[in-house]
């Protein structure tokens, strides 16, 4: 890209890497509060499980002095992303990301998929599908915004649309089986936001339904350019993270939601995208006529 | 600290793990779910199916033995290792009464064994909590057998029997691999007294023991959720509760309809479940908002809590305020796993009627008519804690 084009930007693609940018951010901040002060983590109950169960004995100090040193540079570099991300960043992040996907894979942590024809081994790989959105999200921007590298917009979309997909469909699965966080969040949201209290049963119903719109949207997002699926990926991750703060308080949850932040930016992002084509095929096709014209 | 039990029969680990071979009956556990005093489920493994699964049941002080058939027989849920269940239901039962029993499966037996049902009567009984017995086999095969010495012990002298093991989850570290809970149902076998008692264990789920093999290793119906409560004597309540199933739906209004109507039956009222309301390491699970207010609108007298790693007990706590009147929290677990550091600087261990500490350890509580006795017994024998909760309220109690 000529430095001419790159000053000619329009608005619309540094609506996309800011997108990118913000989502990134909150997941770091989220990171920063999850690692650093609540610390209970995934990742420090695989540094400090006995290698009988899959960690790495290593002692409760030395594993604490990790989860703080990794949620302290997570925030510093969701500062560093806001003021200009950079491979140097992102790769660590999209690393921890992976690094925090795995200890849950070791520890046994998350949602306990039921599928009968898996092995309980291979079932437990289970956290990769879950986290994929929020491992792809720093990854995506790295290959769409890289600073003094090259822009590989398309390889970015592509996994981003996938990480996203992938979150969705893994979702879904936990809603149509009932995960029953999930089903409490449903109650308690409801009896905060309405003053109603939504039996089991209903939220059971819901969800199942939920479920099954999360796997269809999932699909449609990787296999068509549909923009109103993708708005309600961007809505729907909104509302599901920020479900959290809803059930159970700012105090407890507000982290929670903000690790979720890739749920509905990168459908944003990717919805962005989309328009961002359409405005340079019809910058093109403007374009072309008049280059034809002026040659004539 | 002194030395309340002493005798902790190592020695004793040598020949407890059965064999599983062919139909040799194996890993037998004595599961109480429903009223002990007249009902148990007997519980055991065998290698191959087998066709006839029973138990030959004698009561104390008779010649004969009656015959009860295993009622579930069936493969765990898992390819591997080959391993079967069989549940045997016992009712009709008398109270506070010794029954001999040998399990049966195609003509191998396992050995002579038994075990004593809870009392009908207001006389003072012992139940031992404790949690985490998902790492460190070698600690958990310890303590399970310093708990087949203190069931021994307690029975001697004028001490106060134990009578059950309230096992408050995360039994083994992954809840779908059937090699682990085989691990475990064997080490199991250690409880069993010297004199071949079996110690009756009450279970809960833990996050680490999802899956539905939890319910065929416990006798649960498929599908079941795992809360209950029972009586261990007519005057004490045990609320069993499962952090990992739906907290704010059917189980809430559940808990809700049990305390309400248990409150003014009983003079002590205990819940045990497994993430902490009040953590002394990790955070509140989302019990604190969901069940806390129904615990301490009902008095709850006592809450059993695992997950932590750790020995934890809070001052009386009613709306996150110190309050005499208020309910405490104890436990966090030590049947095997590492132990973490509590943190004592929180709010409500912040405070000298709060005690936390690192170390394996079981809960040993004692209900008689004016107090619970709680203390932390340590592998090994050393007392670590002790404390005393008085009765809250006068109950009248039925002639």
């Amino acid at each position: 890209m000529s430095e001419l084009q790159q000053r000619e930007e329009p608005a619309l693609w540094r609506a996309i890497t800011w997108t990118l940018r913000i989502t990134v951010a909150c997941q770091c901040l989220g990171n920063w509060r999850w690692l650093a002060q609540i610390e209970e983590t995934p990742l420090l109950g695989w540094l400090h499980d006995p290698v009988d169960i899959g960690g790495w004995n290593w002692s409760e100090a030395s594993s604490l002095a990790v989860v703080h040193t990794v949620g302290w540079l997570a925030l510093l570099a969701g500062f560093l992303v806001v003021l200009r991300p950079c491979a140097f960043v992102l790769l660590p992040l999209t690393l921890l990301q992976a690094v925090l996907a795995t200890a849950m894979w070791q520890i046994d942590d998350g949602f306990p998929l039921e599928v009968a024809w898996l092995s309980p081994q291979v079932a437990a790989l289970f956290p990769y599908t879950t986290q994929a959105a929020r491992i792809v999200a720093p990854l995506g921007l790295m290959l769409v915004d890289p600073w003094r590298g090259q822009r590989h917009e398309r390889l970015a979309i592509s996994m981003l649309r996938w990480g996203a997909a992938i979150a969705f469909f893994a979702h879904g699965i936990e809603a149509w089986q009932h995960h029953p966080v999930f089903v409490d969040l449903m109650i308690g949201s409801s009896e905060r936001l309405l003053g109603w209290r939504m039996s089991q049963a209903v939220a059971e119903q819901l969800l199942s339904i939920l479920g099954v719109v999360d796997m269809v949207v999932s699909v449609a997002c990787v296999t068509c350019r549909c923009q109103p699926v993708l708005w309600w990926m961007a809505f729907w991750g909104a509302v599901t993270a920020s479900s959290r703060i809803a059930a159970n308080g700012w105090d407890m949850a507000w982290h929670t939601a903000l690790v979720r932040a890739p749920h509905a930016g990168i459908p944003l992002a990717v919805l962005l995208y989309f328009r961002w084509i359409e405005w340079r095929k019809r910058k093109n096709s403007v374009e072309l006529p008049s280059k034809s014209s002026e040659n004539n | 600290m002194a030395l309340l039990f002493v005798t902790v029969r190592l020695a004793h680990c040598a020949w407890a793990d059965a064999a599983i071979e062919g139909t040799n009956p194996a890993q037998w556990r004595l599961v109480w779910t429903k009223d002990p005093a007249t009902s148990a489920t007997l519980c055991w493994s065998t290698a191959v199916l087998g066709e006839v699964n029973r138990v030959h049941l004698r009561k104390e002080g008779e010649d004969e033995a009656t015959i009860v058939a295993a009622e579930r027989n069936g493969r765990y849920s898992s390819e591997s290792p080959e391993l079967y269940y069989h549940h045997a239901k016992l009712s009709d039962l008398q109270p506070a009464t010794q029954y001999h029993v040998e399990l049966e499966s195609d003509g191998q037996r396992s050995l002579p064994l038994y075990f004593v049902t809870a009392p009908a009567d207001d006389v003072p009984i012992g139940l031992v909590f404790g949690a985490d017995s998902r790492s460190g086999l070698e600690a958990r095969r310890q303590v399970n057998a310093m708990l087949a010495a203190m069931m021994a012990e307690s029975y001697a002298g004028d001490r106060v029997p134990i009578l059950a093991f309230a096992h408050g989850g995360d039994f083994i570290n992954r809840g779908r691999q059937l090699d682990q809970w085989s691990q475990w149902m064997s080490d199991y076998e250690l409880t069993v007294g010297p004199d071949n008692r079996l110690l009756p264990i009450i279970p809960t789920r833990g996050n680490h023991d999802g899956g539905k093999i939890f319910n065929e290793v416990f006798a649960f119906p498929e599908g079941d959720d795992n809360y209950y409560a029972i009586n261990l004597g007519p005057q004490v309540r045990l609320v069993t509760l499962n952090t990992e199933t739906s907290l704010a739906g059917d189980q809430r209004t559940w808990l809700a309809e049990e305390l309400a109507a248990s409150r003014p039956e009983k003079r002590w009222l205990v819940t045990q479940y497994h993430r902490p309301a009040f953590p002394a390491v990790k955070v509140p699970w989302h019990n604190l908002v969901l069940w806390v207010p129904l615990l301490e609108e009902h008095n709850v007298d006592l809450v059993c809590e695992g997950d932590g790693h750790n020995i934890k007990r809070t001052p009386p706590i009613r709306d996150f305020r110190f309050d005499s009147t208020g309910v405490v929290y104890i436990g966090e677990g030590g049947l095997g796993v590492g132990q973490r550091t509590p943190k004592s600087s929180r709010w409500y261990l912040n405070s000298p009627q709060a005690k936390t500490g690192q170390g394996h350890h079981v809960q040993l509580l004692t209900f008689d008519e004016q107090k619970i006795t709680y203390r932390v017994i340590k592998l090994g024998g050393e007392m670590f804690d002790e404390h005393f909760l008085p009765v809250r309220t006068a109950v009248a109690v039925a002639p």
